[in-house]
């Protein structure tokens, strides 16, 4: 080795240097520092941002593991899981295949989301019901190497049809991978993104583990159709659709010629769901186990009580269904005694674990006539009744009559006129004007209210269709068209005359439009698209929101008031109005429901309207009384100290136009 | 404001000017000076930097911001290197800044109000970049657009739609490519 060897201008070494070589050091040891600092935090920044990513994995993998455990239902779980895998990782579209025909082929079973679905229209519909054989496209490859599939060219993949789909949407990349129960192969979600999908065996490990929790629900859903097909329902050891089946038809061709001697009753919990919901499956199994018992003993008691000579047939015929079979004459008193009996057994909570917890039925009855052509037709009878009586509330009894088979079909009518509304462009927004309650009266905003222009029947407020729409699951893309329209509407309001600052607008939001796990984009994506200011849009939520998922509704309103955009809480003091909601929800304004302002001359209306407007100031929000129409009204409720208020005496709900017409400056 | 911005900003400065000009830049300014990429400071420095730095260069705080964010492009690239290499263009580069940005603010400040750019298609591959800045950083953003487009070999036109200065509830850019 070389003996080292200093430079010579540097000797003696460790002698203090002049001026300008001090200067010229410290200059070079300034450098040093600071490529010390930049390599430091290099370090630091790829530590944080993995940290950041796994989190964002965890809590990914949390929420499918959520989905996973509440449902039985393989369909919902896929949509759900896609939505939230696209949201969480930012990819734009993901579609869901089920595996058939032997491991040969993956088929499209219509769960898929899509960031935007307008924009990606063609790749939705080139992917809605594909269906690729074993080896062909992203699915079938995935089903034949059983891994995970990355690409950044569709090309590169051997029987893809869809390439050109997906450029002509701006989509740079895409992945699959494989659902598993065990290792076979039984679902493959694929996704695409218009930015790059970066392969990382992290993100890979993560992919693995949500296939193995959907795989969980397929599980369950192929167990419940194995118990489907047995004679008897496990869980419960009542007999099941096919005994029923059996036996009914056996009966009602054994039925004279009048048709007379045939009863069925149908029963259909209420809250079942919830419970599943909130405490797990497990729960739910064993709560249905206990109904089963109860209901047992209702009938059987029942029967020795009244008509001994009617044979009975209990049958548990899904989730939370029931069926009872009536062989024999029974008049309407009888059946109705039934009824009682079964909403009696009911009634009592049950309790399971720790946890007590209270279901209801409602119920549905139709005796056989002639008019009857099979057992099937009056069983349905017997359903329609059921849902009838769940419509009403908890825990009713319905008895089918013609009337009211003639009136749900007329339901079922407007179901399908609702949905066709949409497309046809029927739904308007009407604007009710909501002002200050001070000595000035300025114009503070809008609620945005929707109205149906039908074809027939005039123009129609939302009580009268938006069950409909709700059933018929519309009610997240009409909740999106509300919101776009009003968006518009404020990016097109002129100046007006009674408004001292820019006016908002308040759009009615429903739980499952708000819970949506992009519901916040959305908002967001809308305000920048008409390029509105975002304080001038309000949205109003209910409190059902809260007790769906309190978390999230929290989390949701954070962000889109983070972003600016202001939030409300409608019908405060109708529902459960429990404090914490009011805690933990953060909100701009609240709003007393009309029922309480109407009855403003009872104390107790007054002392409830004073506690609502107290509590409200204490956390700082605005308080707003609907439904006034009388200035006596407005004097009280400014007096409390109500700060803004809509009703009849301030101006009825109109169309945009007029709106502008009356007030613009 | 991310802490790496004002490296960048020093990088630049010192660059074209010489380190004696970071140097009295910050004391004019009565800026901390102390900024890592790890950090978040105040807004009020970036605004007093090129409010100092428009004064001395007898340029408007406009054309220094664009200038910046411009400059600053080639000294991002060498640093995050693979932000840049997954992209052949700087169209989809650009719409891959949401997922950049997000990650950045977000690890080190959970639940922080992160910037969010909205993108929209508009006719013959126009792209319209939505952006709430009350405190017109548009240029900023115009900067980083020209500079991304030089990184790429691109040529872009930018026009200043709305503005939060003029007005406007928010700000929104149209980018042209014509390469």
């Amino acid at each position: 080795m070389e003996p080292v060897k200093f430079d010579p201008k540097f000797e003696p070494f460790g002698q203090p240097p002049d001026n300008t070589e001090r200067i010229a050091r410290l200059e070079r040891q300034v450098l040093r520092e600071r490529m010390a600092r930049i390599e430091a935090e290099a370090i630091a920044e790829k530590g944080l941002r993995d940290l950041y990513e796994s989190k964002q994995r965890i809590s990914l993998l949390q929420k499918i593991t959520d989905i996973a455990n509440k449902s039985n239902e393989v369909h919902t779980s896929l949509v759900s899981a896609l939505a939230e895998i696209c949201c969480t990782l930012g990819y734009d579209f993901g579609n869901a295949y089920l595996i058939e025909g032997a491991q040969q082929s993956a088929c499209a079973c219509e769960a898929w989301f899509a960031e935007d679905e307008t924009d990606l229209a063609l790749l939705v519909a080139a992917s809605g019901n594909a269906s690729f054989d074993r080896g062909k496209g992203l699915p079938g490859t995935v089903l034949e190497t059983g891994r995970m599939v990355w690409t950044r060219d569709l090309d590169s993949i051997p029987g893809c049809t869809r390439a050109q789909q997906a450029d002509a949407c701006g989509m740079t990349s895409a992945c699959a991978f494989p659902v598993r129960v065990e290792t076979e192969i039984v679902a493959v979600l694929e996704f695409f993104a218009r930015k790059p999908i970066v392969e990382s065996p992290e993100l890979t490990w993560a992919m693995q583990q949500i296939g193995t929790q959907l795989g969980r629900v397929v599980e369950r859903q192929r167990a419940w159709a194995l118990l489907q097909t047995a004679r008897h329902d496990v869980l419960t050891g009542l007999p099941n659709r096919a005994i029923l089946a059996e036996r009914s038809a056996a009966a009602f061709a054994a039925l004279p010629p009048d048709g007379k001697g045939l009863a069925m009753v149908v029963l259909d919990l209420n809250g079942f769901k919830a419970v599943n919901d909130r405490y797990g499956h497990h729960y739910g199994d064993q709560l249905l186990t206990l109904v089963a018992t109860r209901l047992g003993r209702a009938v059987i008691s029942w029967q020795e009580n009244r008509i001994a000579t009617v044979k009975t047939l209990l049958a548990r015929t899904g989730g939370d269904e029931f069926v009872v079979m009536l062989q024999g004459l029974v008049d309407w008193p009888n059946l109705a005694s039934l009824a009682e009996a079964i909403h009696e057994c009911l009634s009592p909570p049950f309790r399971i674990g720790d946890q007590s917890v209270a279901v209801g039925a409602s119920v549905g009855m139709a005796t056989s006539d002639d008019g009857h052509d099979s057992y099937d037709r009056l069983l349905r009878d017997a359903d329609l009744a059921m849902y009838e009586a769940k419509r009403l509330g908890a825990s009713r009894t319905v008895s089918f009559t013609p009337e009211l088979g003639l009136s749900v079909r007329r339901a079922r009518e407007l179901k399908q006129e609702v949905r066709e509304a949409v497309a046809k462009k029927q739904f308007e927004l009407y604007y009710q004007p909501i002002f200050s309650l001070d000595a000035e009266h300025t114009l503070c905003g809008f609620e945005a209210l929707l109205r149906w222009n039908h074809p027939t029947r005039g123009v129609l407020g939302p009580d009268e269709f938006i069950d409909c729409a709700q059933d018929a699951g519309l009610m997240t893309a009409l909740g999106t068209w509300v919101l776009r329209q009003a968006c518009e509407t404020i990016a097109r309001m002129p100046p007006l005359a009674a408004a001292r600052t820019p006016p908002f607008v308040s759009v009615n939001v429903a739980p499952e439009q708000f819970l949506q796990p992009n519901f916040a984009d959305i908002v967001r994506g809308m305000v920048m698209e008409t390029a509105i200011s975002p304080s001038r849009l309000k949205i109003e939520i209910t409190e059902n929101v809260a007790i769906i998922d309190a978390q999230a509704a929290a989390e949701v309103l954070r962000t889109i008031r983070a972003f600016g955009v202001q939030a409300s809480l409608d019908d405060f003091g109708t529902g459960y109005s429990s404090l914490s909601y009011l805690h933990n929800l953060p909100l701009d304004s609240l709003k007393i429901d009309k029922s309480f302002v109407a009855s403003i001359h009872e104390p107790k209306s007054v002392n409830i309207i004073r506690a609502i407007v107290d509590l409200a100031r204490d956390i700082d929000l605005v308080v707003i009384a609907e439904g006034i129409e009388t200035k006596h009204q407005a004097q009280v409720l400014a007096g409390f100290g109500c700060k803004q208020g809509q009703g009849f005496l301030f101006g009825k709900p109109r169309p945009e136009w007029n709106v502008f017409g009356l007030t613009a400056a | 404001m991310k802490g790496i911005v004002f490296n960048l900003l020093e990088e630049v400065v010192t660059a074209d000017l010489g380190a004696d000009a970071w140097f009295e830049l910050v004391e004019a300014s009565a800026v901390s000076g102390v900024y890592t990429s790890v950090g978040s400071y105040p807004d009020e420095d970036l605004y007093k930097l090129v409010e100092v730095a428009s004064q001395g260069l007898g340029l408007s705080p406009d054309e220094i911001l664009r200038d910046f964010g411009r400059k600053a492009m080639p000294l991002l690239a060498a640093r995050y290197g693979a932000l840049f290499s997954g992209h052949e263009h700087s169209r989809s580069f650009i719409l891959s800044v949401n997922d950049i940005i997000h990650p950045e603010v977000r690890k080190l400040y959970s639940g922080a109000a992160c910037p969010h750019f909205h993108f929209q298609q508009g006719a013959n591959g126009r792209l319209m970049v939505g952006y709430r800045s009350p405190r017109n950083l548009c240029q900023l953003a115009h900067g980083f657009v020209h500079g991304a487009a030089d990184h790429f070999g691109n040529e872009v036109e930018i026009t200043h739609d709305l503005c939060m200065k003029d007005g406007d509830p928010i700000c929104r850019m149209a980018l042209e490519w014509s390469r």
